[in-house]
């Protein structure tokens, strides 16, 4: 029996069967691909945030012509329009995988990676670009990136896609959705977390020798899923081991070592707005004290059932309200825009060297949908700040008309910009030269 | 791609034994001489290997074989066909006899593929805990309820048949690892140290542990004694009563004595019997009767033996208060704060010598003898007062042991318990007594406490007394505090060995012996970096709570490809895991220890154990509500509070409802047609007033009768699936709807247009009802095809309103309307007509739909096209059992699916091939 099933295997092999390798293994080639130079660094670092809401927005004021100070905006981007010299509005980008599937629970879970979702009970997505970066940059910050929310997920299937999907934009490896932090105190606590208490390192090493061993016993498909925990504790022991002697090698010094703010009350605020407005903050604070330069903050799930009676807008969920052009929808669109310029206002008043904060950051505000019609032919993209210098802002850009229009292209682009050089990510190959 | 597929049956075949190639042949000549051409005609100008439209090659396919290797396209094909989606409107339709034909052939394929892979346990990825697990497990473990580790972790998700347990959803990252760690940490404070091993408590604090040893010393005094009639002291000029003393309860004791006092005799094992019947002491009671029974009492006791001989048991009051009076005078109670010092008391209760007069009154036989000397007097009364003293101290037990009776005392806990020993306790008791009581004593640390507490007494006295009374105490005190030191080091290896054996329960199976010994080394290395003992456990706590064996369900597969069974302890653990989200409890473990659990009927004894079980509650949670769509509901915030102001109040209360009815169901084994269409359901005060329910307001839950008239009863009356299944102001009968027709009856519904048109401009519409409003947007044809069956579901059950209230006008202020027609022509009205249509024509579709979502819970997949079988096999054997729910969670225990795993080969090679055979039902 066991000769003959091994020479299957074999048999197997030699017809081109692809075997899945381990997410670590493609992960280290990324890591290599970007290794971080060892010299130090005499300018600020540039920053990656997403911001993301779910389905679409208003379907006749989402549009923004013109450029540099001339630039119009529809109603939608109202609030952007202070920073319309240091914004770029992307319109006709999209993502082929998620045109496959179900609507909602299959137009989420890959927008950050241009992957194929898996159905039927799997969970298979693809490493999201902020994830790619977190991993190739978070050796040098306190924490390689934080993934915020402020709607819980959704703890269903619809029509064979979990609804994981929709709630999770940020994706660590294709089998594992980074977690989401919904408690601005857990997530406050998460940066400014610089310690480790006696005897944790010793612990550490004990479950990890304790998750070697199982890992020999156990069947090839857990051990793949046993590497996760693997790496994580691997990676907690790294973050602990190289706390002390982080910082010597920068020559760059962030402006701001310790928080300036309280740390948030404990829980998660009944209220959205003000649920929104702390994670908000505790984004700007950690680009601004460098404890990492990824954020990704999930405003709300696709399909979401948030209500917003502090806009006086509370007889219908969001994604019920997504339906229809009413006011009210337009009311609620033009809120979310209000936390991304909350966010460049806050980012552009940190004066780092010659340029603001914001000038050093890519803060990108994306949909899974254009309009809540479920159309994802298009995605509303809007992206503020300078990248450091790389980005030229007030431009409008539309690639509806055009061959290669893959959001990937985009995620290329923005990787570059922290000096990520990939031959190819999701289904795109070369970056958008525009932006 | 010709070879693979040879493969694929070639390998199919190996790891499940084939019996279907009889079968086989029709299929394949009927797919080469009808099916292909049929393709060719209908099918292949938009879905050939060139186009692949929708991604669909369906020109792939050269003969039988090769389309039993991708059932999953198939699955498809006919879900579009049965639809009516496929082929296009605009294209030709199928003709009645190809459509049937294509559909048969299909069919029959997959019910091939079926058999020839039943059983199969399926691709299930490794489980984390779920946070509802990992919960549960916690509070198992230890025993404390109020334990919540994972209150602030990210919510898990849902996949496989749409619940929490599935391993492809449970994801780890470095910070929830961080975020798990720091919970175990938290756990592992509330361990307390004893000195026979390692307790949990409620609190982190020590002063709260003691606090709960000296609960439990009290409990224990309390079984035996009551209290004492309140006795006065002095502190420091402040009088103040206080009852310290645990009193026999005599009253108790006598009636007993005199009731059985005849048929008992002398008899003492007949005592015991009585004593135990009544939850008195045996011991003494034979001893209070040997007193009252003696044939020539001496003077003293006389008059109380000859009132016990008229057995006369409305005298015991009379014989109480004779026994009391005496007590007061024979016994006396001192400060204890300073027992031990220079002239101070040697204990809390000691014998009193009476008066002379006192003793006169007594026994008028005395009173001539008082002439003659005091001294001989008292000698002769001495041995009839021992004898009373003997049986009736003044208390058993110094009850409160914490002295108050000094301002700084010399005994943190004070024992005086001698009496209580002698008199009543058997040797059981009094070993469990002196557990206590080293416990407390080892909790609280007292004896090193108290050499601080002696100095601070020093330095007190010296400032207005002579500190020299309190010099006796000195030694003995150092000395206590210096054994206590070398016990906390004796009792280190115990606590070593307490932690493996919670090891060994957190792993669900025996440590192996490296386990055992790199839990034992790393105790070692904690120690060397200069970690207390105390926190090196707490440490070792955390480090089991962490580690992959304690938070992963871990299964080891046998080598190959075959499945093989799991062994008996992951067995165990399945089954706990299946009904009560958590580990398996102590007979269950043992059983699996025994190796006893592989036999079919012990199995299915624990599982019918483990269904009446209280835990049953959390599958009442953990699969009834997730399958309902209504988990967490308690906290749902989707709704207008100005339109239903009501809700946010009753929210619990309408969770707790569903929560009921599925521990009922399970706990009384009750049919599961009651889902569809029960009279009774279950409330509490609030909830009745909400139904309309005549019940007297209650604050507890009850479960109510006839609660159809009052439209009621079943899952379709819950106000919790009524109220999740609309928008935060008004009804929505497309989502009630959608939610009937996929989640209660497993109907595959076509997936909704990308491009679906906008709502009329105006959709809070005062105007139109929504069953108006709803008409007329889904009168588009696109959107018609599949409205047309489920709106109607959602129309009947319009009289609820978006909370789930019975009304009787819509939320536009017109009447509502519950009559509908339903796709296959059937007319009905209102929730009744509703689940009278379930109950009867849709009764097959409904059990198969909790059949397969049971079993997918249970193994914490999705269900697969090779689960069919079984599915078919648990339904039918389902109705035969009257719809008992016993009967589908038996048979899920006794299949292949849930007993066994796959080999570890099979993930990783045959997955390719198999895997695509075997894609989700």
């Amino acid at each position: 029996m066991k000769s003959s099933q091994y020479s299957r295997r074999t048999f197997l092999k030699g017809l081109g069967v692809s075997m899945a390798l381990p997410w670590m293994e493609s992960m280290t080639v990324w890591g290599d691909a970007s290794r971080p130079s060892k010299s130090p660094a005499s300018e600020a670092p540039v920053r990656l945030g997403v911001l993301f809401s779910g389905n679409g927005f208003h379907s006749k004021e989402w549009w923004a012509k013109g450029s540099g100070a001339d630039m119009e905006l529809g109603q939608v981007l109202s609030p952007l329009h202070d920073f319309r010299e240091k914004m770029v509005f992307i319109q006709g980008l999209y993502n082929e995988e998620a045109l496959k599937g179900n609507i909602h629970s299959s137009q989420t879970g890959n927008l950050l990676s241009g992957a194929p979702l898996a159905s039927g009970g799997a969970i298979k997505s693809g490493a999201s670009f902020d994830q790619v970066i977190a991993r190739a940059k978070g050796n040098l910050t306190r924490t390689p990136s934080l993934a915020l929310g402020c709607e819980k997920s959704n703890p269903s299937v619809h029509k064979n896609y979990s609804m994981l999907y929709s709630s999770h934009i940020s994706w660590s490896s294709p089998t594992a959705p980074t977690p989401l932090e919904l408690y601005p105190a857990l997530a406050f606590d998460r940066m400014f977390r610089d310690h480790s208490d006696q005897g944790d390192q010793s612990v550490l090493d004990a479950i990890l020798s304790d998750a070697k061993s199982m890992r020999r016993r156990i069947s090839r498909s857990d051990q793949q899923k046993l590497d996760e925990y693997l790496n994580s504790v691997r990676e907690v022991e790294q973050r602990i081991e190289s706390a002390g002697n982080r910082g010597e090698m920068q020559g760059w010094r962030p402006s701001l070592t310790e928080p300036n703010i309280p740390r948030p009350p404990d829980g998660i605020p009944q209220d959205i707005a003000e649920h929104m407005r702390l994670m908000c903050d505790i984004l700007v604070l950690a680009f601004q004290t460098d404890s990492t330069r990824v954020v990704s903050l999930k405003l709300n799930n696709d399909h979401s059932s948030l209500r917003f009676p502090n806009l006086g807008v509370d007889y219908m969920i969001h994604h019920l309200l997504s339906h229809a052009d009413t006011p009210d929808w337009l009311k609620v669109n033009q809120f979310f825009l209000q936390q991304l310029a909350y966010i460049a206002r806050k980012l552009d008043a940190i004066q780092e060297g010659e340029r603001t904060a914001l000038d050093n950051t890519m803060l990108l505000y994306l949909s899974s949908m254009l309009t809540g019609n479920h159309d994802a032919t298009q995605l509303p993209v809007v992206l503020v700040g300078g990248g450091g210098g790389k980005i030229k802002g007030g431009q409008s850009l539309n690639y509806r008309d055009q061959s290669e229009r893959q959001m990937c292209r985009l995620y290329l682009s923005l990787m570059e910009k922290m000096d990520i050089h990939l031959p190819a990510f999701g289904d795109a190959t070369r970056p958008l030269s525009e932006v | 791609m010709k070879s693979l597929t040879a493969i694929g049956s070639l390998l199919l075949g190996s790891v499940f034994c084939s019996s279907a190639d009889a079968i086989s042949s029709t299929g394949a000549s009927v797919f080469e001489a009808d099916v292909i051409p049929l393709l060719e005609s209908h099918c292949l100008d938009c879905h050939s290997t060139k186009k692949q439209k929708g991604e669909l090659d369906l020109e792939q396919f050269h003969s039988h074989a090769e389309a039993k290797s991708k059932t999953s396209i198939w699955l498809k094909v006919i879900e579009q066909v049965q639809l009516g989606e496929m082929p296009p409107k605009d294209e030709d339709p199928l003709t009645k006899s190809d459509r049937d034909l294509l559909l048969e052939w299909a069919d029959q394929m997959l019910e091939e593929v079926a058999l020839e892979n039943a059983g199969d346990p399926g691709a299930v990825v490794l489980r984390r805990l779920s946070n509802a697990e990992l919960t549960y497990t916690i509070r198992d473990l230890t025993g404390i309820e109020n334990l919540d580790p994972a209150k602030e972790f990210p919510t898990d998700s849902a996949s496989g048949e749409g619940f929490m347990n599935v391993g492809q959803s449970l994801v780890m990252s470095p910070s929830m690892l961080e975020k798990y760690f720091d919970a175990a940490k938290k756990i592992a404070a509330h361990a307390v140290l004893t000195p026979t091993g390692i307790r949990f408590s409620p609190s982190v604090n020590r002063p709260d542990w003691q606090q709960e040893n000296l609960e439990s010393i009290r409990e224990f005094y309390a079984r035996y004694s009551v209290p004492g009639a309140a006795m006065s002291l002095n502190l420091q000029g402040i009088r103040f009563d206080s009852s310290d003393g645990g009193i026999i309860p005599l009253e108790n004791y006598l009636k007993v004595a005199l009731e059985f006092g005849e048929s008992a005799g002398e008899c003492e094992s007949s005592w015991l019997e009585v004593a135990e019947k009544h939850g008195l002491s045996g011991k003494y009671l034979i001893k209070l009767v040997a007193l009252l029974n003696q044939s020539e009492p001496g003077d003293f006791l006389k008059p109380l033996c000859q009132i016990w001989k008229q057995s006369d048991v409305g005298q015991v009051s009379k014989m109480v208060e004779w026994i009391e009076q005496r007590q007061a005078a024979l016994w006396t109670f001192n400060p204890v704060g300073h027992i031990g010092k220079t002239g101070g008391p040697a204990a809390w209760q000691t014998p009193r010598s009476p008066s002379v007069d006192e003793l006169k009154s007594w026994v008028p036989a005395w009173q001539k003898l008082v002439e003659l000397d005091e001294a001989k007097l008292r000698e002769l009364a001495e041995s009839d007062l021992d004898q009373f003293r003997s049986v009736f101290p003044g208390a058993l037990c110094y009850t409160r042991i914490v002295p108050v009776d000094e301002v700084v005392t010399l005994s943190l806990y004070y024992q005086e318990d001698q009496i209580l020993r002698e008199l009543i306790l058997s040797e059981d008791e009094i070993q469990e007594l002196d557990r206590l009581w080293s416990e407390l004593r080892f909790v609280s640390r007292e004896a090193i406490k108290l050499v601080d507490v002696y100095d601070q007494l020093w330095q007190y006295a010296t400032q207005d007394a002579d500190p020299s009374v309190f010099e006796p105490l000195r030694k003995p005190i150092r000395d206590r505090a210096e054994t206590f030191r070398q016990k906390l080091v004796q009792t280190e290896p115990i606590h070593l060995n307490s932690l493996l054996e919670f090891a060994d329960q957190a792993y669900r199976r025996p440590l192996t012996d490296s386990e055992s010994k790199e839990i034992s080394d790393l105790y070692t290395i904690l120690r060397e970096e200069d970690i207390a003992h105390e926190d090196a456990v707490r440490l070792l706590i955390a480090r089991v709570l962490v580690s992959p064996s304690f938070l992963y369900r871990l299964e080891q597969a046998p080598a190959g490809l075959t499945p093989g069974p799991v062994n008996q302890w992951e067995l165990a653990t399945r089954l706990s895991y299946f009904l009560w989200s958590s580990m398996p409890d102590q007979e269950l473990r043992q059983l699996a220890d025994s190796g006893q659990l592989i036999d079919p009927k012990i199995l299915q004894a624990e599982a019918a154990r483990m269904l009446k079980h209280p835990k049953i509650r959390r599958l009442a949670e953990q699969f009834g509500c997730v399958w309902l769509n209504i988990y967490d509901f308690d906290q749902l915030g989707e709704k207008n509070e100005t339109r239903h102001p009501k809700f946010a109040e009753l929210r619990s209360s309408m969770y707790e409802e569903p929560i009921q009815f599925f521990t009922d169901l399970f706990q009384q084994d009750r049919s599961i047609l009651n889902l569809i269409d029960s009279d009774y359901t279950f409330v509490n005060g609030a909830l009745a007033e909400f139904y309309g329910i005549s019940n007297e307001k209650q604050e507890d839950w009850v479960r109510v009768n006839n609660v159809k008239s009052r439209s009621r009863g079943g899952v379709l009356g819950f106000a919790a699936t009524l109220a999740k299944q609309s928008g935060a102001t008004r009804t929505s009968p497309i989502l009630r709807g959608a939610w009937l027709s996929e989640t209660i009856l497993g109907e595959k519904l076509p997936r909704p247009p990308k491009n679906v048109p906008q709502l009329p401009d105006d959709p809070v519409s005062e105007t139109l009802s929504m069953r108006e409003l709803t008409q007329r947007h889904t009168q588009d044809p696109r959107c018609y095809n599949c409205h047309s069956r489920i709106d109607p579901y959602g129309f009947a059950l319009e009289a609820f309103s978006a909370i789930g209230e019975f009304r009787k006008t819509t939320d536009a202020g017109g009447e509502v309307e519950t009559a509908t027609q339903l796709m296959d022509g059937t007319a009905i009205d209102g929730i009744a007509g509703l689940k009278n249509y379930l109950g009867n024509q849709r009764k097959n579709d409904f059990s198969k739909q909790f059949c397969r979502k049971l079993l997918g819970f249970s193994l914490g997949r999705a269900t697969q096209l090779s689960d069919r079988p079984l599915i078919e096999e648990m339904s039918e054997r389902l109705e035969a059992q009257n719809f008992k729910v016993s009967s589908i969670v038996n048979d899920i225990v006794m299949s292949d699916q849930f007993q066994k795993i796959r080999g570890t080969d099979f993930g990783s090679v045959a997955e390719e091939i198999i895997g695509e055979t075997i894609e989700q039902d």
